[in-house]
């Protein structure tokens, strides 16, 4: 079974799989700085009426929560909030593009968090991409 | 032009989203720890920065206690470090052995990099000459927890 990107199905399999990868557990161990969001742009002709964030709420090692919420809103009480295209969005989470270099090269957008703990994190990052892929996913385009 | 009391992103037609990174987490590291101020203060010189997975460079220029930060190779630089994005990254990364502010070559992060630079997948030139630039900036750059 697949799940849609982005979709609430989607967010609770990306939950599962991150609290299943061991790697994670232990690179995102020192990780107490409070929820990440995860936030697609809106693109119309895609379904996607309007920026929908997924909010993981972190902490030593495990995401202990998600939400999926539509409108920059929902995920406004994040530490952290990542804005991308759709587009960039699939190319990461499907191993494509390293997270730091997409944020390197504008394509991920750190619109609210301390960059140096996110570099300082570099490796939970790819961590949450590799559960990522464990994720059986439909994208949209 | 952006200006921050010790950091400048050279606003120019085009910002390379790299530069705005490099200047930000510069900014934010001395937002952090304030002591680095001083190491800002004795660097004098360019060095440049090319990722070459990206197809970019950017050239921090250090005057005055101050930095600014440029989309590209600006000046001759007195420094350059080239690399993949995610090996620059890593010279953020370096593990600081605290008594010197050394890095740490125990450190998973410091080995890695010294088998770039053996694989010549990370060249630094002009690294003797501007040796004291070179280790100022790993501290500046550097994204260890401040009380480490």
């Amino acid at each position: 079974m697949s799940y849609r990107f982005p979709s609430p199905e989607w967010t609770v399999a990306f939950k599962d799989a991150v609290n299943a990868n061991a790697a994670y557990r232990e690179a995102g161990k020192p990780w107490t700085y409070g929820p990440v969001a995860l936030v697609i742009r809106a693109q119309a002709d895609l379904g996607i009426p309007q920026d929908t964030g997924m909010l993981l709420d972190v902490h030593e090692g495990r995401c202990r929560g998600t939400q999926y919420v539509e409108g920059l809103e929902g995920v406004a009480a994040a530490e952290f909030i990542i804005i991308a295209e759709y587009a960039a969005w699939k190319s990461v989470l499907q191993g494509e593009v390293d997270p730091i270099r997409a944020m390197m090269e504008g394509q991920l957008d750190l619109r609210k968090g301390h960059l140096p703990t996110m570099i300082r994190f570099v490796e939970a990052s790819r961590q949450l991409v590799a559960s990522a892929l464990q994720v059986p996913t439909e994208f949209i385009a | 032009m952006s200006v921050d009391k010790y950091i400048e992103l050279v606003e120019t037609e085009r910002v390379l989203p790299f530069a705005r990174l490099i200047a930000t987490l510069l900014e934010q590291n001395l937002s952090d720890a304030p002591e680095r101020a001083q190491e800002l203060r004795r660097m004098r010189g360019r060095v440049c920065l090319f990722a070459d997975d990206l197809h970019a460079a950017l050239t921090l220029e250090f005057t005055a206690g101050r930095v600014r930060v440029h989309s590209g190779v600006f000046g001759l630089p007195d420094l350059t470090l080239r690399a993949s994005s995610e090996l620059l990254i890593d010279l953020t990364r370096l593990e600081v052995a605290s008594r010197w502010a050394l890095p740490d070559p125990r450190g998973p992060v410091v080995r890695k990099l010294a088998r770039a630079l053996l694989r010549r997948q990370l060249r630094i030139h002009g690294f003797v000459r501007a040796l004291p630039v070179a280790l100022r900036l790993s501290r500046l750059m550097s994204v260890s927890s401040p009380a480490a």
